[in-house]
């Protein structure tokens, strides 16, 4: 009888069984190749920088005495930027993903727009130093400033920023945009109450992702023309544009291997801030899915 | 706005459908209905999945105007006032004329926050917290809930949401309700439930309601209409379609010969 059911098909699974743990360990030794370089880098920052981690070195400028240089300023001119550029890159990303994928019918400009838009997320970031060199800071003539540098970055975030918040406006479900509608909402009513809320959390984690990858920008800033060992404190947009992964390019080419040592902290440093802002993408996105 | 209108001052406007036709994606979804649904009587909907029931009712609150890829041609009317396709009129006219769809409509918010805000985006000056009362008093919801509007509507069962829905629409004393599916996935006794509440708006309301269950179509409308693939196959009072259907393609579908 079992005969009979079983004709035509292996008496064992063994072959799928070994085909199965092939391919699964393949996958395992992808993902440990894709993370490996994090770590090895984290590891290579660490030998090199961590004796440089005082106190000092959070304290002082750049000079060039490698025994008290330090990234005040720079860290200041970081943080200055990261902070301009969430201020104007969020309401703008917002804004633009709403009007794209939120206004129900979808307008013949956003269809246009919507299209283009993924196109520039993939432009490289030198370009929009270069962009940032003739619009910021020769034709609104805000020189090598913070401010240009901010200007510059955001451009750079928005696509991707936008990118991000569409996907999240688009995946909120369209029962409840209907709803609104159905009962009388106007189209900034639906948005307001139907869309945004359910995206508040997800849009916070996809900011603060696009921020930690303005903090870690350099080629751009190095064609707008960054500053390094700058002496002066930072405190305001409109001093010299300077930012920490300038700095840590700058220190690397030294041939002093103490600046190169500086470098390594400098860069612990970066890792440590981009590290963080994305744990808290996750840690944001991770409490408004759980809401939902 | 002052206490509920007295039923006497207030007849719930009929609603037409006149040459009706819905095209989507280039795919024609409805075309050339007319019937007119009497004003305080419920109008069942009936017909095979994908017949069109849906977008039909959908045209009397103009939905179709949000769907960019949807083309609504002909002319709906509530009475004698054609409700045409122009935007600062619409908010006002999809309160007066609700459209109810399924659950997943729910915002994954508060109870009292869904019943109230229709309310709440159409400036209600009155009482909300009265008249959320009321609506989920009229759903029969609010013994169940009524201790806890602050709760998530996520926490609900199926049928509660459903009614919650209901309540949500009731809240802004619509002239029409549009019930799309009221009943689908629910138990008997949900379903139930959710019937007895429609015959009671019977009156205060005008009703559509689109339906795949044959049975509560005759035992809750006045009217049925009866639509396959896209054309509207009988229109008439909904003991005579089921008793004495005039189109062979009717009778097909209530004696279960098609589906």
């Amino acid at each position: 009888m079992t005969a009979r059911v079983d004709q035509g098909f292996p008496a064992s699974i063994r072959e799928r069984n070994r085909s199965d743990r092939i391919v699964r360990r393949a996958c395992a030794a992808a993902a440990v190749v894709a993370l490996a370089p994090l770590v090895l880098v984290a590891v290579h920052a660490l030998w090199l920088g961590a004796p440089h981690l005082t106190l000092d070195f959070f304290l002082n400028a750049p000079s060039s005495d490698p025994a008290s240089a330090g990234i005040r300023p720079l860290l200041l001119g970081t943080v200055w930027m990261v902070a301009l550029v969430g201020l104007v890159a969020v309401p703008l990303s917002v804004g633009s993903a709403v009007y794209l994928d939120a206004y129900f019918p979808q307008r013949r400009l956003a269809r246009i727009l919507g299209s283009n838009i993924g196109y520039l997320a993939s432009v490289p970031s030198v370009v929009y130093g270069l962009v940032g060199l003739a619009v910021f800071a020769r034709g609104a003539a805000m020189g090598h400033t913070l401010l240009a540098g901010a200007a510059t970055l955001t451009l750079l975030v928005l696509p991707l920023l936008t990118r991000a918040t569409r996907e999240v406006v688009r995946a909120v479900p369209r029962a409840q945009v209907e709803a609104a509608y159905a009962l009388g909402a106007t189209p900034f009513q639906a948005i307001r109450f139907a869309v945004l809320p359910g995206s508040a959390g997800q849009i916070a984690a996809a900011s603060l992702r696009a921020l930690s990858r303005a903090a870690g920008e350099t080629a751009p800033l190095v064609v707008l023309g960054a500053f390094t060992f700058i002496a002066l404190n930072v405190t305001s947009p409109l001093d010299p544009l300077t930012a920490l992964p300038v700095q840590v390019f700058e220190w690397t080419e030294s041939t002093d291997a103490r600046f190169r040592g500086l470098a390594g902290a400098a860069a612990l440093v970066l890792l440590a801030g981009t590290l963080l802002l994305n744990a808290g993408a996750t840690l944001v996105h991770g409490s408004s899915i759980g809401r939902r | 706005m002052g206490p509920p209108l007295a039923a006497a001052d207030f007849a719930p406007p009929g609603l037409r459908a006149a040459s009706v036709s819905v095209t989507r994606g280039g795919r024609r979804v409805l075309s050339e209905v007319s019937f007119a649904a009497p004003g305080g009587q419920v109008t069942a909907i009936v017909g095979p999945a994908g017949s069109g029931k849906g977008a039909l009712l959908r045209c009397f609150n103009r939905m179709h105007d949000l769907d960019g890829a949807a083309e609504m041609s002909g002319a709906v009317f509530r009475e004698n006032e054609e409700l045409v396709r122009l935007p600062e009129h619409l908010a006002g006219l999809r309160r007066r004329i609700v459209l109810v769809s399924g659950r997943a409509g729910l915002f994954p918010r508060s109870i009292s926050f869904n019943v109230a805000f229709g309310l709440r985006i159409n400036r209600y000056r009155g009482d909300i917290d009265r008249q959320v009362q009321t609506a989920l008093e009229t759903a029969g919801l609010w013994p169940e809930v009524g201790d806890r509007l602050d709760q998530s509507a996520m926490a609900l069962g199926a049928g509660q949401m459903q009614r919650l829905c209901l309540a949500r629409a009731l809240a802004v004393e619509p002239e029409a309700l549009l019930l799309d599916h009221p009943t689908s996935g629910l138990d008997r006794n949900e379903s139930g439930k959710i019937e007895d509440i429609i015959v009671s708006l019977r009156g205060r309301h005008t009703i559509l309601l689109a339906t795949e269950n044959l049975g509560q179509a005759s035992r809750i409308s006045d009217y049925t209409a009866f639509v396959q693939d896209g054309e509207l196959v009988e229109f008439g009072e909904t003991e005579r379609v089921f008793t004495n259907p005039e189109h062979p393609l009717t009778e097909a579908f209530i004696t279960g010969r098609t589906g």
